[in-house]
């Protein structure tokens, strides 16, 4: 997209030239109007293009390496400033001591008011983290939508992907802390996002909002919120939080309807995942974990008659 | 703890200022003036042009039939040099109170947004009226009533947004009280007084500009000139008296605290020999309006008003930072100087002043010349 902004604002900078000198060379007297009408598509074009470049290049920062878009900031870079007061916005800060304690800039419901349940809180709470950390870029139904994007997703798919938007890791692309000066990121699919910054509990209120956004109705999302990890559940949840972005029902490559295969294949398959497929990553749980995921593949790819078996 | 309000002044970013401050203060307040020139042409003449239409349809009065025509047309290019003059003045104010400024442009962000259209809208008007006005007159009369009531509330939402950032304990009260973005400042005592002064004041600038043209067009127009200048000084001396009553409304309006803030403050001086030189320029502009020859006064008019203007300004600073003193806003202290953008930025300053004045000189010879 920036690729073909800059084509675009560089193409229309020469056609901006070429026009202006035919204007000039015409002496005015050849098609004047329209002319200048090209000559003011192609200025807005280069204009257009170049800002759409500006953008594109520095996210997800809005000052390299130091602020991102969403005015969060990195732990490392407070140390290369004089400053009287502790910064209260970096990703550290923000992570131990909740987004929403630290801004001034929030309307939640009154938490004494017996007519606002628990999931109405929660759906508000998350509206609040979305328009202090989303909203620099992200609208709900116009430009960067979020809607479109997280139609049919789940509490736990969202939770999961809101994780892993932005990782730091080290030069050699090593899991590192926030505070390492030389801190690299590695995001989501590769998508200039900054990291989910906020408590759990805040993580868990966005991925309810964006759920409610994306369609699921209040029991689904009471029941997420009340959370429900029975063991039963591990395998499912865990698939939920980690995998079924991409591979859930509304993924690209869901599992229902895939051949059937034994708990223990999926298992095996679990281990080597970057084998089988270079975009995936190494699977990121315990060895129970592995299990309960296989097993819930297991079921999934068996159908709904072997799943209501299993259980 | 601090106050919860005290955190609504946003935290400084973790980038240096680009100047000293002592600088951009400067800068601020040197392209502020530039910038109010055009703006009171543009806001002050909008009014009197479109009372002078009125009366020259009731009077069928010449001369001013020939004012509305020349500030028909010199008022898209006023529109101009306000709004370009206004980017640098607004860009310093960003550099410096940022923090303040955009967040009450935030809490009144609609109307604010709202300046773009209103003042395109104005602006195609001047354009119309400058252009089709003769054919058409018909409908110039109505236009330029709507330009006037255009740039007025224009300033009404300026002096909104300039009032409401000098008020960041109110921010967070504002904000959660509704939150669309749909705030004035309407609950500031100051608010009237400081809008009543700011129109008065470009009255009676451009009723100074006003004199100017008609001392320029003497030349080859003695009647109209005379005329002009009279006409000038008398909207400039009817404004600047009343400015003086409302002048003293605002200063007794601004909160107790901030007074005497002020008027502790040395450069309080630029207030009391702004008010003095006012009064200069009210004595010269009666002189100007009542003389049966008003050449020799008109020039110490003008001289006054711009005095005046300048000492004004810094009074107006003075009562920002003196609103400010109280309020946890502190200027940002990290400085890391980029002196070469600096020089480019004072080279191309003072290379563009002279490019404008040598275009206003040539444009005023080619026009005695043509009309020889």
């Amino acid at each position: 997209m920036v690729r073909a902004a800059a084509q675009v604002s560089l193409l229309a900078s020469l056609a901006l030239v070429v026009i202006t000198l035919a204007i000039v060379l015409t002496r005015h007297l050849v098609m004047a109007r329209t002319l200048a009408s090209l000559a003011m598509v192609a200025g807005l074009l280069a204009f257009g293009g170049a800002e759409w470049v500006r953008e594109g290049l520095r996210k997800p920062y809005v000052i390299g390496r130091v602020m991102f878009v969403n005015a969060v900031r990195m732990p490392a870079a407070s140390g290369a400033r004089p400053t009287a007061v502790p910064d209260a916005f970096t990703v550290d800060a923000l992570n131990a001591g909740g987004l929403l304690k630290a801004s001034a800039w929030t309307r939640l419901p009154d938490v004494d008011d017996a007519t606002v349940d628990e999931v109405t809180y929660a759906t508000a709470e998350g509206r609040e983290v979305f328009k202090i950390l989303c909203s620099s870029c992200h609208t709900v139904d116009g430009h960067l939508g979020v809607r479109p994007l997280v139609q049919g997703r789940g509490v736990d798919a969202l939770t999961g992907m809101l994780g892993r938007l932005a990782d730091p890791v080290d030069a050699a692309g090593v899991p590192t802390s926030w505070s390492n000066p030389a801190v690299q990121l590695t995001t989501w699919r590769g998508r200039r996002m900054p990291p989910f910054v906020g408590t759990d509990h805040e993580k868990r209120a966005l991925a309810v909002y964006l759920a409610h956004l994306g369609g699921a109705g209040p029991e689904a999302l009471a029941s997420a919120l009340s959370g429900g990890a029975g063991v039963d559940d591990l395998g499912r949840r865990f698939f939920e939080e980690n995998c079924s972005m991409c591979h859930g029902d509304g993924g690209g490559w869901p599992f229902a309807g895939r051949p059937p295969r034994s708990a223990d294949e999926f298992y095996e398959m679990l281990g080597k995942l970057p084998e089988l497929n270079e975009m995936m990553p190494a699977f990121p749980g315990s060895d129970t974990e592995r299990r309960a995921v296989a097993a819930h593949l297991a079921a999934l790819t068996a159908g709904p008659d072997a799943k209501e078996s299993a259980r | 703890m601090n106050p919860l309000w005290l955190t609504s002044i946003p935290q400084p970013d973790p980038l240096p200022q680009p100047a000293p401050g002592w600088l951009l203060w400067g800068l601020l307040l040197l392209t502020f003036f530039l910038h109010v020139l055009p703006m009171n042409f543009v806001l002050g003449g909008s009014i009197i042009t479109a009372v002078a239409r009125w009366r020259s349809r009731s009077h069928s009065a010449m001369h001013a039939a020939t004012l509305t025509q020349w500030m028909a047309k010199a008022m898209p290019v006023a529109i101009a040099a306000t709004v370009t003059f206004g980017v640098a003045p607004l860009l310093f104010l960003q550099v410096l109170y940022g923090r303040l400024f955009f967040t009450s442009s935030i809490l009144m962000a609609g109307f604010w947004l709202a300046v773009v259209p209103l003042l395109i809208v104005a602006y195609y008007a001047a354009y119309v009226v400058a252009f089709r006005g003769q054919r058409h007159s018909r409908w110039a009369g109505p236009l330029s009533w709507a330009m006037a009531i255009l740039f007025l509330a224009i300033g009404f939402i300026y002096v909104n947004n300039m009032s409401l950032m000098l008020r960041p304990e109110r921010f967070v009260e504002l904000y959660r009280a509704d939150g669309r973005g749909l705030q004035l400042n309407l609950a500031d005592p100051t608010l009237v007084p400081r809008y009543l002064h700011m129109v008065l004041g470009a009255l009676a600038v451009a009723g100074a500009a006003i004199a100017l043209h008609g001392w320029v067009s003497r030349d080859r127009d003695p009647e109209f000139g005379n005329w002009a200048m009279r006409h000038g000084a008398n909207w400039c001396a009817g404004a600047t008296a009343l400015n003086l009553v409302v002048g003293f409304w605002w200063l007794l309006a601004v909160p107790r605290p901030a007074l005497v803030q002020l008027m502790t403050r040395v450069p309080v001086i630029a207030l009391f020999l702004g008010v003095a030189v006012g009064m200069v320029v009210l004595t010269l502009a009666v002189m100007t309006a009542r003389a049966a020859d008003p050449l020799p006064h008109v020039k110490w008019l003008i001289s006054g008003i711009l005095i005046t203007l300048m000492l004004m300004i810094i009074t107006r600073d003075q009562v920002r930072s003196a609103s400010l003193a109280d309020s946890g806003f502190t200027p940002a202290t990290w400085v890391e100087p980029q002196w070469g953008a600096i020089a480019v930025f004072g080279w191309l300053l003072v290379v563009g002043l002279a490019t404008i004045g040598w275009m206003i000189g040539t444009l005023q010879s080619s026009q005695q010349h043509s009309r020889r």
